[in-house]
């Protein structure tokens, strides 16, 4: 059958795959390697990146601007045990020296010819992660369907493509409690809607701790939750061996699990966003960078970008751990620090662990991935703020050492490869979302402290609904970015993870 | 041990003394000698396939011989995801094949591969109703991933990584980074090449995997029992190229070997086939034809049948020698015969010798801060060089195949790249200094 080669012999991705994803619209290596999965297997690309750049360059795409996807350390699969090296840490890198706001990371360049951009429209979305493609969809389908959606580089090239994937309902507040139950029930019914597989696995979420101060607060979470409707359960740790046999318990206190809470494939969220938006009449420009904001008689009037303005009354700044950036285009001030995370994977293996699971009080979490690959982070109390996506040795050793300590069965399982996104981390944890007082037509919807993606489904929601219907969520008013400014704001958020 | 385990694809002659051990595949008993890898020992068996693709369940067995592809993955001592290639054969080792549903050569649900002649597009798979979604997206998760979580070690204990310092590293053994290690060694420089190959001698550290350059700093190497964190003022880059497959309907079938596979085999005494095609591709170098010309001959002179070469040029020292290239490989487990380009021809054999295009491996450049655009003429990426290895990083050199070289100039280039070496280095030069490509 013609197309029926093998292209990645890992994934089993064929040249008609290929062909299919190009189609698609996905024209960059590192679209293509997400759309298809080429290049995420046991090789990590070694047989098919160069067949794939083949396939691309033949389709019409300049080879000076055909560059391999980011090669992650380890080149090699190499044992978690292995990584979980004795002694000191390697120090920081780049390390606290580095500048507070570093210049942006490199992209690939675009690899065809963009599309020029509009005049003018309606409404102008920064950031094409997943809260600005989301929110381009909620507000198309109630009836804004002129809407721009501005992204850097690639779809997926931010933290939304950068994340473990965690959907869960077990939260401090109420409010968050309430608008995550609410993202869930749309997760599952996202492949009806909106016409592509998220792969949605509620396999529950397992908190596990060992700090004493923690159970105190477990107790509290859980029965909130529980007014709430959420079935969390408080467990020995002995019980928490019955959800994940492997689990190392000697150290443990108590653990709590919610069976709703789950995983999901984080990737075709946006694209089925994106796709819905468009489908509806917005437009999705990728490759396109902002770098100024048009402001006349204290109200917005355009947004600039690298190859030109597009008139606006209205502005939307998804831009998460660039918020803060296009704050400043704008000259408002936002209290949003970027914050590096890490993130490893591992080789895939036959389903053994069905919940994610966190550790209170070190932000360890890790779970298997829809395909069988272990999926984890570690957050580290020595980060500096900054933009900044490269991997350190550090996370590499850090996070081996805990995954090692906590499922002593993964000393053997070999890591594929590691990489970093950033946080956009809030003074209280709570997110930044609505207008602000500085300029008139500045919508915020950022600040989400790592958690945007399993937010977004509902948030976007609420704000297409009030900005296209008027009907305004109590979440606008409680999470307003002049609390900063006010004394007794709204309660802060202590479940962050990562 | 079972008698009746002979070797059949020995090399007729080769050895006059019976084999040493046995190793077991499946529940079966192999004989095997020292200095195999359990791929070559399982091939000296004929038993090509050695496990299941990830998705469509197709047959799997060694292809690169070199620890590069993913294609001779087994469980090897109940630790997954295994290449036999890498893996030396030891008295009573014990593997499995991964991802079956039966045996590795009847797999039931490789039904997916022809239920689905199309391909199974996961994105829109079930997603007219949430209810069969729910169920297709359990199922496919219940049936997806490679190997089974291992045991935990008895005797674990972190690992302490052994630090040094040098003024040079060379990362790769081959032609070119030997010619550049002796080189600079005898013009007394403080130098170590590194190597996955069990090379030894001194400043040589074999049985070293780079797994990457960390931190702006770090070269970390991997070995069984050993864990480098290296720095080095200077760094040569002789990390090669990785033999890719050909781009034809068939290509991944088990019996379709890289030429380096079959060199290996060949010295160990195995054949690869008893009925041979050897096949290059339209655009092959005059180098490469000249090294598949001379596997020909070796496979002649081995006892194996050559039936045919493809893009060999003619009087390859087959039966037949057609200057057209490959255009099809047929088999249900694995290769039963090859189709020459354009139609006609059709060769029944058991091997398929493929000598095709070798793709730099950029990933360590890359790594270090080298541009590597795509490059059509060489099907790959390339590091942006200088003649000489200079590249744009004051302390990066790159030299032999993976600068797009044929393999017969890599002794040549990587001597030419030691002198670039020693000339560029100023007094005090302290660590690699190099701007991280980002993200």
């Amino acid at each position: 059958m013609p197309g029926r080669e093998l292209v990645c012999t890992c994934e089993d991705v064929t040249r008609s795959d290929v062909e299919k994803a190009i189609q698609h619209g996905h024209t960059d290596m590192e679209s293509v390697k997400r759309y298809t999965g080429f290049g995420t297997g046991i090789c990590q690309g070694r047989g098919c990146m160069s067949q794939v750049a083949g396939l691309l360059h033949r389709q019409g795409a300049p080879a000076e601007r055909l560059f391999p996807t980011t090669p992650r350390s380890p080149l090699q699969p190499t044992e978690l045990g292995q990584l979980a090296v004795g002694g000191e840490l390697p120090p920081l890198f780049p390390g606290p020296q580095a500048p507070a706001t570093l210049p942006p990371p490199s992209m690939p360049p675009a690899p065809v010819a963009l599309e020029p951009l509009p005049e003018r429209a309606e409404v102008v979305i920064i950031g094409g992660g997943i809260m600005g493609l989301a929110t381009a969809y909620h507000l198309a389908k109630n009836g804004i369907t002129d809407v721009v959606v501005l992204e850097r580089a690639y779809i997926n090239s931010g933290a939304s493509g950068r994340n473990g994937g965690g959907i869960r309902e077990q939260w401090s507040t109420e409010q968050n409690v309430l608008l995550m139950n609410e993202s869930i029930r749309i997760c599952s019914e996202f492949a009806v809607e909106l016409g592509i597989n998220v792969w949605l696995r509620q396999g529950g979420y397992l908190f596990v701790t060992n700090k004493p101060e923690q159970m105190a607060a477990i107790e509290r979470n859980v029965a909130l939750q529980n007014r709430l409707g959420v079935p969390t359960r408080i467990l020995k740790p002995q019980e928490a061996t019955q959800i994940v046999p492997d689990l190392n318990t000697q150290d443990l206190l108590g653990a709590c699990y919610n069976p709703d809470d789950g995983t999901l494939f984080p990737w075709p969220f946006l694209w089925g966003y994106a796709n819905g938006a468009k489908a509806k009449g917005a437009k999705i420009i990728t490759f396109t960078a902002v770098t100024g904001i048009d402001i006349e008689a204290g109200r917005v009037t355009g947004v600039v970008t690298e190859r030109g303005r597009i008139k606006c009354n209205l502005i939307i700044n998804a831009a998460a751990a660039w918020a803060p950036e296009i704050g400043r285009l704008a000259g408002v001030t936002f209290p949003n620090k970027p914050e590096r995370h890490e993130i490893l994977v591992t080789e895939s293996l036959k389903p053994f662990l069905k919940p994610l699971v966190s550790e209170l009080g070190t932000g360890l979490y890790f779970s298997q991935s829809g395909r069988g690959e272990i999926v984890g982070g570690l957050g580290d109390p020595e980060e500096p703020e900054g933009v900044e996506m490269r991997s350190s040795l550090r996370f590499a050793v850090r996070m081996s050492r805990a995954l090692v300590n906590r499922i002593p069965r993964l000393a053997h399982v070999k890591v594929l490869r590691q990489w970093a996104g950033c946080y956009d981390r809030t003074p209280d944890g709570n997110p930044i979302l609505g207008y602000v007082d500085e300029v008139k037509g500045f919508f915020q919807v950022h600040g989400f402290v790592g958690h945007g993606f399993m937010m977004a489904p509902a948030v976007s929601k609420y704000v297409g609904l009030y900005l296209a219907k008027g009907q305004e969520h109590s979440i606008f008013k409680d999470n307003r970015a002049a609390r900063f400014k006010e004394a007794g704001t709204n309660r802060a958020e202590t479940l962050i993870i990562g | 041990m079972s008698k009746k385990r002979y070797r059949k694809l020995e090399v007729p002659g080769r050895f006059t003394t019976p084999p040493e051990f046995t190793v077991r595949f499946d529940g079966k008993s192999y004989t095997a000698r020292a200095g195999e890898s359990l791929a070559l020992t399982l091939l000296a068996h004929g038993v090509y396939v050695v496990g299941r693709s990830s998705k469509y369940h197709r047959p799997r067995g060694a292809f690169c011989g070199r620890g590069e592809c993913g294609h001779c993955l087994a469980q090897v001592n109940d630790l997954p995801n295994q290449r036999l290639c890498r893996c030396q054969s030891q008295a009573e080792l014990r593997v499995e094949s991964q991802n079956v549903v039966g045996t590795a050569q009847f797999d039931l649900l490789s039904t997916l591969d022809w239920l689905f002649p199309q391909g199974l597009d996961h994105h829109h798979l079930m997603i007219e109703s949430k209810t069969l979604n729910r169920v297709a997206l359990a199922m496919a998760h219940e049936l997806s991933g490679l190997g089974r979580l291992p045991p935990a070690p008895t005797d674990y204990v972190a690992p302490h990584p052994e630090r040094r310092k040098v003024e040079v590293a060379v990362v790769g053994c081959g032609a070119a980074g030997r010619a550049a290690f002796d080189v600079l060694r005898a013009a007394g420089r403080e130098v170590v090449v590194i190597d996955s190959e069990p090379v030894t001698g001194d400043g040589v550290l074999g049985g070293l995997r780079v797994i990457g350059y960390y931190d702006e700093r770090y070269l970390v190497a991997v070995g069984a029992d050993r864990l480098l964190w290296l720095e080095a003022d200077q760094v040569v880059l002789a990390t090669g190229g990785v033999e890719q497959l050909p781009q034809v309907p068939g290509n991944d079938l088990p019996g379709i070997f890289s030429r380096r596979l079959t060199e290996r085999a060949l010295a160990a005494g195995i054949l690869p086939g008893q009925r041979v095609v050897v096949a290059a591709p339209k655009s092959a170098s005059s180098s490469t034809r000249n090294c598949a010309r001379a596997l020909v001959m070796q496979l002649l002179d081995a006892g194996a049948d050559v039936p045919a070469t493809l893009g060999l040029g003619s009087n390859s020292g087959a039966a037949l020698s057609l200057e057209g290239g490959l255009g099809e490989v047929e088999g249900q487990h694995r290769v039963r015969a090859v189709h020459a380009d354009g139609g006609g021809d059709v060769f029944s054999c058991d091997a398929l010798i493929w000598c095709g295009p070798i793709a730099p491996a950029y990933e360590l450049p890359r790594q270090m801060g080298l541009s590597t655009p795509y490059q059509p003429t060489q099907q790959g990426f390339v590091p942006e060089h200088q003649g000489d290895g200079r590249t744009a990083q004051a302390n990066v050199f790159v030299a032999g195949e993976v600068t797009g070289i044929e393999a017969d100039q890599a002794a040549a280039h990587g001597a030419k790249v030691a002198q670039a070496v020693l000339a560029s280095r100023t007094a005090g030069a302290s660590s690699v200094e190099v701007r991280h490509a980002r993200a």
